[in-house]
């Protein structure tokens, strides 16, 4: 699993959320696991009248205030990675005058 | 003279009376010779009457359960023998089994067949897609989202959200009505 920027933990999936790779602040997370892998079975009973059938989505994120998580699927396996928000980019909103 | 004439007259009687006779002789003893004969003559019947009732009109009359009897029996065989020869009991049938070589062709025969008949199932409706691993990469290193794109959509769900919670049915008439039938 290659370095990601500000990454604070990961997991690799299979599609059934099986865990096949885990490091960081998500090393044996099976709690994690299992709510992407909900998560991602609920995104698919999504009716498809939603949206454009050709335009296909890349990637799932849950932003908070702090950190947030990055989903995709890739070669049938999910990727999860945590990544950290630098404070610095959370003060821009308040310092924008 | 007087003898004469009677005696002619006795004569051409006992003519006719000879000829009556072996005429009904005649037709008495070809009756049964001649059955197909299809001439219409003073002989023929005026009503067709079938000759099971003609034959035997006493013995129906007296005995009718012994006859329907024997017709249900009839009927159950022949209902017993059609079952026989249109039905398979496999229960009855002898082990079978198949050689090595005949057992192998056929799984191989029949494989192919169903592979070539099968469609492949319908994909299951996904939400995302399968990455190549460059993208991959590309997707998981991107920078996060924007802070005001963020603030949109939160604000964006919660009006959504308060909307849908407004939603309520309004009651203005009466749902059940009686007819009013004059």
């Amino acid at each position: 699993m290659e370095k990601i920027p500000d990454q604070l933990g990961y997991l690799i999936l299979t599609e059934d959320g099986a865990v096949l790779e885990s490091g960081g602040d998500l090393e044996n997370d099976e709690r994690v696991a299992t709510i992407i892998t909900d998560l991602i079975s609920l995104s698919n009973s999504i009716d498809p009248v939603a949206y454009d059938p050709d335009e296909k989505f890349k990637k799932i994120t849950i932003t908070y205030d702090d950190h947030w998580f990055i989903i995709c699927i890739s070669n049938k396996k999910i990727y999860v990675v945590k990544r950290n928000i630098p404070t610095s980019s959370i003060d821009n909103v308040a310092v924008n005058v | 003279m007087q003898s004469n004439r009677e005696e002619s007259l006795l004569h051409s009687c006992f003519g006719s009376l000879t000829s009556a006779f072996m005429g009904c002789c005649y037709s008495i003893c070809h009756k049964e010779t001649d059955p197909q004969e299809n001439v219409v003559n003073e002989r023929t019947h005026l009503l067709e009457v079938p000759e099971q009732q003609q034959e035997t009109p006493s013995p129906t009359a007296c005995a009718s359960t012994p006859p329907r009897k024997s017709d249900e029996q009839t009927a159950l065989n022949r209902i017993l023998h059609e079952t026989a020869t249109n039905v398979i009991d496999v229960g009855a049938l002898g082990p079978y089994s198949l050689e090595a070589g005949a057992y192998s062709e056929r799984v191989r025969a029949y494989t192919a067949r169903a592979a070539s008949a099968a469609l492949p199932p319908p994909a299951p409706p996904r939400l995302l897609a399968d990455l190549p691993p460059a993208v991959r990469r590309q997707m998981l290193a991107a920078p996060p989202i924007n802070s005001t794109d963020k603030e949109l959509i939160t604000n964006a769900v919660k009006k959504a959200a308060s909307a849908i919670s407004e939603l309520r049915v309004e009651h203005h008439e009466d749902l059940v009505v009686p007819f009013r039938v004059p």
